[in-house]
């Protein structure tokens, strides 16, 4: 009987299959799983993961008024919009941007990477930016799981809007990390009202006519303005239902 | 020379590097990981169906900008298409823990695999009791996202339990079985490549950062996607694994 598949000698471990692939190879170790310790996130003990609103600027106040060839105006209008400025939520962001580190676990010494496996579920979702969605990218169906390496865990997308979750390990820790950002610039992203008014009447006057007797019906501070007292709620909720599982693969 | 100890008893099989020759690894592996190379307590990422599979994601036909009915009087322009493509049938009967690698990369749950301008595709994966699959979210705007060919290596990973009425030790000239059951030679598993392998690059830690209301991803073997508006400076922090399966 011959044992040509398998090396018990000189400080290495080989064992081999019918095709020659070292199955062990005690120098290019396995990457073992550690279910004895597990953190477990499934079921009760999922977590809930909140993405808050964003910090907006003051509403924005557009006013035009219509006029042919120099006579009166016959219309005007009044929109008064949400405006969301660029900005950067992390753990890095200082003041209201801050979005701590979420402890998630403990690992046991000497774990080299993690296993990420479970679902996500986006149980409160984000008011829409002119009657479109932002995008959820993970939501997973019913019955399915996902199961990756690195952690990262992008989850929304809406044109100028992201926002992504990585599930990291720092010594024997296991962090959830939150990013949300939006694109630089000033960005309106909802209406609150909206006037307008053709056919305005104006006193008959002989030109030039008294430009703030006969309209600013609906301009900011008129009688008949847009309001400018509007809101929108952009925060975001995951539920996280997954296990981290330590691997080990001595790393020498 | 590095001493390797072999232990088998009724209750377990391991093998692990000794330390004054203790059996601590053996009795307690969990609090010994940094000796310990094999232990039937221990799980792998067993090879279960595998398949390389070419993906053609579709194109997303790009919409003229138009005024929603709810868009406020704003101009809305594209579309978003959501579409999923099973990748590997593996009928294991559970959502099993996979990897999806393409040119050798695996990567993690949401990946930007293309960028066209404005015009972007991001991938993720699942698995369920019979499939793995891809989902393509792709958004055009004015102009159409076009259609990208992709292989996606697909390896579905077993559940493999101990065997009650298996040894923890049986080896014979063409097949070695230890844990029992656990530990196979006819079953493959995740370890760190050799040199003479062609390896898989996984994640080591973070590829993903966003900012500027942008996502940058870096695949594991360095190379960087950004959308356009990008304006951090993320580089990965932990190199990533070479392996194989």
């Amino acid at each position: 009987m011959t044992f040509d598949r398998y090396k018990f000698d000189a400080g290495q471990v080989i064992m081999e299959d019918d095709t020659g692939h070292r199955v062990i190879d005690t120098t290019a170790p396995s990457l073992n799983l550690i279910p004895a310790a597990k953190i477990d996130k499934t079921a009760g003990n999922a977590l809930n993961i909140v993405f808050p609103n964003f910090i907006y600027a003051a509403p924005q106040y557009e006013y035009f008024s219509g006029a042919t060839g120099g006579g009166p105006p016959f219309q005007e209008r009044c929109t008064t919009y949400v405006m969301l400025p660029g900005q950067e939520w992390g753990p890095d962001a200082g003041g209201a941007y801050a979005l701590p580190d979420v402890l998630v676990g403990t690992l046991p010494a000497g774990t080299d990477l993690i296993d990420l496996f479970g679902s996500l579920t986006h149980t409160n979702q984000p008011d829409q930016i002119f009657g479109q969605n932002i995008i959820p990218l993970q939501t997973t169906v019913a019955g399915e799981k996902i199961s990756f390496f690195g952690g990262d865990v992008m989850l929304e997308f809406f044109g100028i809007i992201k926002r992504f979750a990585v599930v990291f390990q720092s010594g024997q820790n296991v962090y959830l990390r939150r990013k949300q950002s939006v694109a630089s610039g000033l960005h309106r992203i909802k209406t609150i009202a909206d006037k307008y008014q053709g056919d305005v009447f104006y006193q008959t006057q002989a030109p030039p006519f008294p430009f703030y007797d006969v309209h600013y019906r609906h301009h900011q501070g008129g009688p008949d303005a847009c309001s400018l007292a509007g809101s929108i709620d952009l925060s975001s909720t995951w539920q996280f239902d997954f296990e981290v599982t330590p691997i080990n693969y001595q790393d020498q | 020379m590095v001493e390797i100890k072999m232990k088998m008893t009724p209750e377990a099989f391991a093998l692990w590097r000794p330390d004054e020759n203790d059996n601590g690894p053996f009795t307690d592996p969990v609090d010994h990981l940094d000796r310990v190379l094999v232990h039937s307590e221990f799980n792998n990422f067993v090879r279960g169906p595998f398949a390389t599979t070419p993906v053609t994601h579709p194109a997303v036909a790009g919409v003229a900008a138009s005024v929603s009915p709810t868009s406020g009087g704003f101009l809305v322009s594209g579309q978003l298409v959501v579409t999923r493509h099973n990748v590997l049938a593996h009928n294991l009967g559970y959502p099993p823990r996979f990897s999806i690698a393409v040119d050798g990369e695996v990567l993690s749950s949401g990946w930007l695999i293309q960028q066209v301008g404005n015009r972007g595709r991001i991938v993720y994966f699942s698995s369920n009791s019979t499939h793995i699959i891809v989902t393509g979210v792709g958004g055009s705007d004015e102009n159409a996202l076009p259609a990208i060919a992709k292989t996606y290596s697909v390896v579905a990973y077993r559940n493999i339990a101990a065997e009650a009425e298996a040894p923890q030790f049986k080896i014979t000239p063409d097949r070695l079985i230890a844990g029992q059951g656990k530990l196979d030679t006819n079953e493959r598993h995740m370890r760190v490549a050799l040199g003479s392998e062609s390896p898989l690059y996984i994640p080591g830690g973070s590829l993903v950062d966003v900012s500027g209301g942008a996502f940058r991803t870096v695949t594991p073997k360095g190379t960087v996607l950004d959308q356009p508006g990008y304006n951090g400076s993320f580089s990965p922090s932990a190199s990533s694994v070479q392996v194989t399966v």
